[in-house]
């Protein structure tokens, strides 16, 4: 089964991934980096929305913006009905691909841009003021200040973004499937479900860890999701230079094309749809399927965040490695797809069924929820390791010194003190898990649906209408979700008060 | 008198292969006693506190509290059940808790009453009553790094311990904390180390002072002492310039320049004059001294006094 894999589909699979992960990669600068400067340093119609609205597409799953996007290719049907007939067959291929790979690009990198943004435009608030002003009194033009100061200090958050978004587009299933685009993912899923190859899949999930690891080292050695969900404690207020008014609309529009790909297009065309069934009298609001995913999501959100906080204060403790590395290795889960970890947690499961009973049955609630940790450790871990060094700093010595135990050290001072990030990880783990599929579709319980499940099922269906209410009802969510995250990323000038 | 702490043999290394950052180190400090520990960056002193405070654990050696040994083989007492105090050099006060509930943070045991009572006699002590509500952001960088020392002081330790106490702050608020800091613990007779790099603080604050150097104690004794007579180039050179004379150092200002002859007096030739504005800086080359060496020493400017002219220098009595 492996050499006949070989022979016919891997190539594919593989030159896929790699050419959507460079793309998508290429299009998220594009978007990411003008709007975070502009948003950072200017001030130009629109900049206080645009401030916290660029983060909005993360709420949009990109199996939904899939559903939106696939009928573009459609429209140019006469153009490639022109080019067949002109150019023959080839043409016509390689045009009709050229499009839907560039549209399947397009809105990836539109909704999973705020990733970068994000990441950059923490970078660019916490970067000194002084170093910029010292630019500019040398005399150098805000373009330039920008090429040779601002962007070079952002590498790292660059990559960090960069990197997280290439593990997104990595681990998509949906979107890739709707646009026809068989990716490595895709592959597992074919060779696991239609074929009944484990092996096989185990095998492909294998050579697809290989190009994540080079990934994750990079990310590793440039710091990680940690550069977002910090809040910067105290930084100079920024001053925001007045744009001139040609160059305000130019910032204006820079802004406004990734938010309306990402986030407008998508919603708006879903509103259409959802109006359309409402017309047609379809439409069906499924609240049973909403109370699944937000008690999956909820419920899991908050013990992954307490599991994070033990480990982290554990590792605080007593900085050895033996309670390192395993918490190290633990972290890798968000690198490697959700349908491998699924491929892991059946297998584990499975093999240990005999101790653990009928509790983490396969296909069973919980074994959702331990996959979902499996795969989201590192989104807890990393910020919260991250909060506890900068806030805390000496303060957990100077309450151990003052005659309290580990335990009460870490519920009146470490707790307190890092609450900011804890919420900001607890709402980031409920969006990622909001959205989540592939796992989700492996682990569920049979006849257990989702919001994601659901949309996703009638999407293929091509019922696409009515896949507009559980997909709003996401993009719902999992907006208010960002926004609660965004408000608490958003660095403040004020100390902290109890 | 008795020794609150001793130290015995304590070593501790970070990385192995590396050189020690505390080396075989013994060290008692008798009741109600200042030590100021003085040393390079890099000498040990902060891991020294933090040995001893319990923040670390030491490779080898024991450690006594009055008398109990509260570090050692087989032996460990949590830094929350040793009863020793630390200030820390940023104050590692509590941000989200009030200079009242900072204070009683230490006072687990008290009732209501009492600890209020305290808080109240600690702020007196440093004059700041009635800051009981406040939160450390809006005090003062010195009214933090008091607060920081009360703090520590509430729960009566048996050993107070300060690291870099004064490192944040201008020279100005520097002094005044210096004595007010002084005072304090005079008066609650406390039983206190100081780590500095400062060595004006050092000299100020310790009834003792002990010069590290790579984990070890190079000197200790009273500030006179290891100022007047350091017993090596490296507790010379710690407080500023120092001259070797044979197997001592004199310090210039130990040193008196003469225009002419007296019994015991050396024969210098003057080789570089500055004006250093509350003195004359004079750097000078005894004629008696093989191999030839240079001295400096500092003089109220006298008209004898010129780049290329004798004269004769004789020592203090301080420096003998």
């Amino acid at each position: 089964m492996w050499n006949h894999l070989r022979e016919t589909v891997l190539t594919s699979y593989f030159l896929n991934t790699l050419w959507l992960s460079t793309a998508v990669a290429l299009l998220s600068i594009l978007m990411a980096v003008p709007s975070a400067w502009f948003v950072s340093h200017f001030d130009f119609p629109g900049r206080r929305f645009f401030e916290w609205g660029m983060v909005l597409p993360l709420a949009v799953p990109t199996y939904v913006a899939a559903f939106v996007y696939r009928q573009v290719p459609e429209s140019a049907i006469p153009l490639l009905i022109h080019i067949r007939s002109t150019y023959g067959v080839d043409a016509y291929l390689f045009t009709e691909g050229f499009i839907r790979k560039g549209i399947l690009a397009l809105f990836m990198a539109g909704v999973l841009f705020p990733y970068l943004y994000l990441s950059l435009r923490a970078t660019f608030l916490v970067q000194r003021r002084g170093l910029i002003e010292a630019a500019q009194l040398l005399g150098r033009s805000p373009s330039s200040v920008f090429f040779t100061i601002a962007l070079p200090l952002a590498r790292p958050a660059l990559i960090a973004g960069i990197s997280l978004i290439l593990m997104e587009v990595i681990n998509d299933y949906g979107a890739v499937i709707f646009m026809g685009v068989p990716t490595l993912t895709v592959g597992i899923f074919r060779t696991w479900t239609g074929l009944g190859d484990l092996t096989s899949a185990v095998r492909l999930a294998g050579l697809m860890m290989l190009g994540i690891f080079v990934l994750l080292w990079l990310e590793h050695h440039q710091r990680g999701r940690a550069n977002f969900a910090e809040t910067s404690a105290s930084t100079a207020p920024h001053l925001h230079r007045k744009l001139s008014r040609a160059k305000g609309i130019g910032a204006f529009i820079l802004c406004l094309v990734p938010i309306s790909i990402g986030f407008i297009i998508p919603l708006v065309q879903l509103l259409n749809w959802a109006w359309i069934s409402l017309l047609q009298k379809r439409i069906q609001f499924p609240w049973e399927r909403m109370v699944h995913s937000l008690t999956l999501a909820l419920g899991t959100a908050v013990i992954l965040t307490l599991l994070s906080v033990i480990l982290v204060y554990a590792e605080r403790l007593h900085p050895v490695r033996w309670l390192r590395q395993p918490i190290r290795l633990a972290s890798l889960g968000y690198a490697v797809p959700g349908a491998v970890v699924a491929v892991g947690v059946m297998t584990f499961l499975g093999k240990t069924q005999h101790l653990t009973g009928n509790v983490f049955l396969i296909g069973s609630i919980y074994a959702i929820g331990f996959g979902y940790i499996v795969r989201f450790l590192a989104v807890g871990l990393q910020p919260i390791r991250a909060g506890m060094e900068r806030v805390c700093g000496s303060l957990d010595a100077a309450s151990r010194i003052l005659g309290h135990s580990p335990a009460q050290t870490l519920w009146h001072i470490n707790l307190p003190l890092i609450r900011g990030t804890l919420l900001a990880v607890t709402m980031l783990v409920f969006v990622d898990i909001l959205k989540e599929l592939p796992m989700t579709m492996i682990l569920r319980p049979v006849d257990f649906d989702t919001l994601a499940t659901l949309s996703f099922g009638l999407a293929q269906e091509s019922r696409i209408h009515e896949c507009a209410v559980p997909s709003l009802m996401i993009i719902f969510l999992a907006g208010l979700g960002v926004f609660g995250l965004n408000r608490m990323l958003l660095p403040s000038t004020s100390h902290p008060k109890p | 008198m008795t020794s609150v702490l001793q130290l015995k043999d304590i070593s501790r290394c970070y990385t192995q292969g590396s050189p020690p950052a505390v080396n075989a180190l013994d060290l008692e400090v008798p009741k109600g006693e200042i030590l100021a520990l003085v040393g390079e960056s890099g000498s040990g002193k902060t891991t020294l506190l933090r040995l001893i405070c319990g923040l670390e654990k030491p490779d080898t050696g024991t450690l006594f509290l009055n008398g109990k040994q509260i570090a050692g083989e087989r032996s460990w007492v949590p830094p929350e059940k040793r009863k020793i105090g630390l200030v820390f050099q940023d104050g590692a006060l509590f941000p989200h808790l009030t200079v009242e509930e900072n204070i009683s943070y230490g006072l687990q045991k008290q009732c209501r009453k009492q600890k209020c009572q305290r808080i109240e006699t600690l702020l007196c002590l440093v004059g700041m009553d009635g800051f009981q509500k406040r939160y450390p952001h809006e005090l003062s960088g010195g009214e933090r790094q008091r607060l920081a020392v009360v703090r520590a002081l509430a729960p009566e330790p048996e050993v107070l311990l300060l690291d870099e106490p004064f490192s944040n702050l201008d020279p100005a608020l520097r002094r005044g904390l210096r004595s007010d800091i002084h005072r304090i613990l005079k008066e609650v007779r406390t039983t206190a180390i100081m780590v500095t790099h400062d060595t004006e603080d050092a000299l100020h604050v310790g009834d003792k002072v002990a010069i590290l150097q790579k984990g070890k104690i190079e000197q200790i004794g009273t500030p006179h002492e290891v100022y007047h007579q350091p017993t090596s180039g490296y507790s010379a050179r710690i407080f500023g310039e120092a001259n070797q004379v044979g197997q001592r150092w004199v310090r210039p200002e130990d040193m008196e320049f003469l225009s002419a002859y007296v019994p015991e007096s050396h024969p210098v030739m003057i080789e570089e004059v500055h004006d250093a504005g509350r003195h004359l800086e004079v750097r000078v080359r005894p004629q008696d001294v093989t191999p030839s060496v240079t001295w400096i020493l500092y003089d109220a400017s006298q008209p004898g006094i010129k780049v290329g002219s004798p004269g004769w220098v004789r020592f203090k009595e301080k420096s003998l």
